[in-house]
């Protein structure tokens, strides 16, 4: 009988264990599958469509600053309105006989009150959405183990992420005619920045042959940036 | 019978605290950078002598971030004039540092331009296992000036860098390395495309200097 007992106590012992094995890697695969990001495509815009639309000698140019949550959600993975970053599709379309060079690093926003920033990297908008809580509750959970593999499946998401904005970039192109370019720049106001919800892109665009400068201003409403604290930290 | 006050056992050593405080606190990483260009680009020089210009800010240059509790210092200033001190003769038949921006004295009027960098950006992200990849981004601003005074060209070139990490006691050694590889990716994209900017084409045509251009081996 002391013998039964003992069995079935073993038997019983052996079933939590299990039940805890099973809870703890659900929770860990829960973790890990928290920290994974799915690259996703962009709607091509259409010429003209654009919220907002200017045609300047040979380029017509097109702007669509996605502020909305779901499209940020959609398209990024992630809310980029709170971490300050504003993503613009910025849409570009040859419409001369010669050829065009476009670098977004030509090209600027200015804010109502007259100051200006160039465009950020896809290195420094993604490192904006990089998290460390799913890492550091599992590590508490699970110990060593759980940081090893939410650590993995973050750094996992984190590259598949960076790679992901870097090829929705606009890249430096050259536009033959009727050609037609799109992508977007990022715009990371700096530390101190007031709310606007009204600003301008400026595009500049380089006639390739003449070597002149085709520059359109592009007024963009409905940005709606909330602005941010003063602070010294790089 | 008497009841003796609750009292809560210490669990923690003072051993135990002096780890979690020093781990608390975290490090300081000074990152080495190598600053190279590899492999050698042929590149059509412009045969006229220019001047280049470090600013005492981009000298002495650091980027300094904080990840994961700990302090990553990129000195990233003396890594770009060695840099550029390769870069640069490769694309101007003859270089000259200056002590300052243009114009310059008298004894420098043979110098067709001065030539100044500037680091505009830096950005990087390590990742949370050492094996993960450690990547960072540098954008330089370059600006060329006339001997007068009068900026002819200002441009941006952008470099990104990716290297995946390994295990062991390195914490510098990664990010340098992907550090590493953006300023020379830069450095690449600044000898390749120095001809492809249209107010360089405009002065090279006034200097009446060949079209510069990469030629790929």
């Amino acid at each position: 009988m002391g013998a039964s007992v003992t069995v079935r106590t073993f038997q019983e012992g052996v079933r939590a264990m299990q039940r805890t094995l099973a809870l703890g890697l659900t929770v860990l695969v829960a973790c890990a599958s928290c920290a994974s990001y799915t690259p996703t495509s962009v709607p091509i815009p259409q010429a003209g469509a654009m919220p907002a639309w200017r045609t300047e000698g040979a380029v017509a140019v097109g702007a669509d600053p996605y502020t909305q949550l779901e499209r940020q959600e959609a398209v990024f993975g992630g809310d980029l309105n709170k971490e300050g970053v504003i993503p613009i599709q910025v849409f570009l379309q040859n419409q001369g006989d010669r050829r065009l060079l476009v670098r977004p690093s030509d090209m600027v926003l200015v804010l109502p009150d007259g100051s200006q920033m160039n465009p950020a990297g896809a290195t420094a908008t993604a490192a904006k959405l990089e998290s460390s809580g799913g890492v550091i509750a599992s590590t508490i959970a699970f110990g060593i183990v759980g940081y090893l593999v939410a650590g993995s499946a973050a750094d996992k998401a984190r590259a598949a992420r960076l790679e992901d904005y870097r090829r929705k970039e606009l890249q430096d192109t050259k536009l033959e005619k009727n050609a037609s370019i799109h992508g977007f720049v990022y715009f990371i106001p700096p530390p101190g920045t007031p709310a606007f919800t009204e600003s301008t892109l400026v595009v500049r665009c380089v006639d390739s042959e003449e070597l002149t400068s085709l520059v359109v201003h592009l007024p963009l409403r409905g940005v709606e940036f909330k602005g941010t604290p003063a602070k010294a930290e790089q | 019978m008497a009841s003796r006050p609750f009292r809560m056992a210490w669990p923690f050593g003072p051993l135990t605290l002096l780890v979690v405080a020093i781990l608390l606190v975290g490090c300081t990483h000074t990152i080495p950078l190598k600053a190279t260009i590899e492999p050698p680009l042929d590149v059509t020089q412009v045969p006229v002598a220019v001047g280049v210009y470090y600013s005492p800010g981009f000298r002495a240059y650091e980027h300094a971030g904080s990840r994961g509790g700990d302090r990553w210092v990129f000195p990233l200033g003396p890594a770009s004039m060695t840099l550029f001190d390769q870069a640069f003769p490769r694309v101007f038949a003859s270089t000259q540092p200056v002590q300052s921006r243009p114009p310059l004295p008298t004894g420098d009027a043979e110098l067709a331009a001065v030539i100044e960098p500037k680091i505009e950006t830096f950005d990087f992200g390590l990742p949370f296992l050492k094996t993960g990849t450690y990547t960072t981004e540098i954008t330089y601003r370059f600006t060329l000036y006339s001997p007068r005074g009068d900026p002819i060209a200002s441009w941006l070139v952008k470099g990104v860098g990716a290297k995946p990490g390994e295990g062991g006691f390195e914490f510098a050694r990664w990010p340098g390395e992907a550090a590493d590889l953006a300023m020379r990716d830069a450095a690449t994209k600044f000898l390749t495309g120095f001809g492809e900017v249209p107010e360089v084409q405009r002065w090279l045509r006034q200097v009446k200097a060949p079209r510069v251009g990469w030629v790929p081996r």
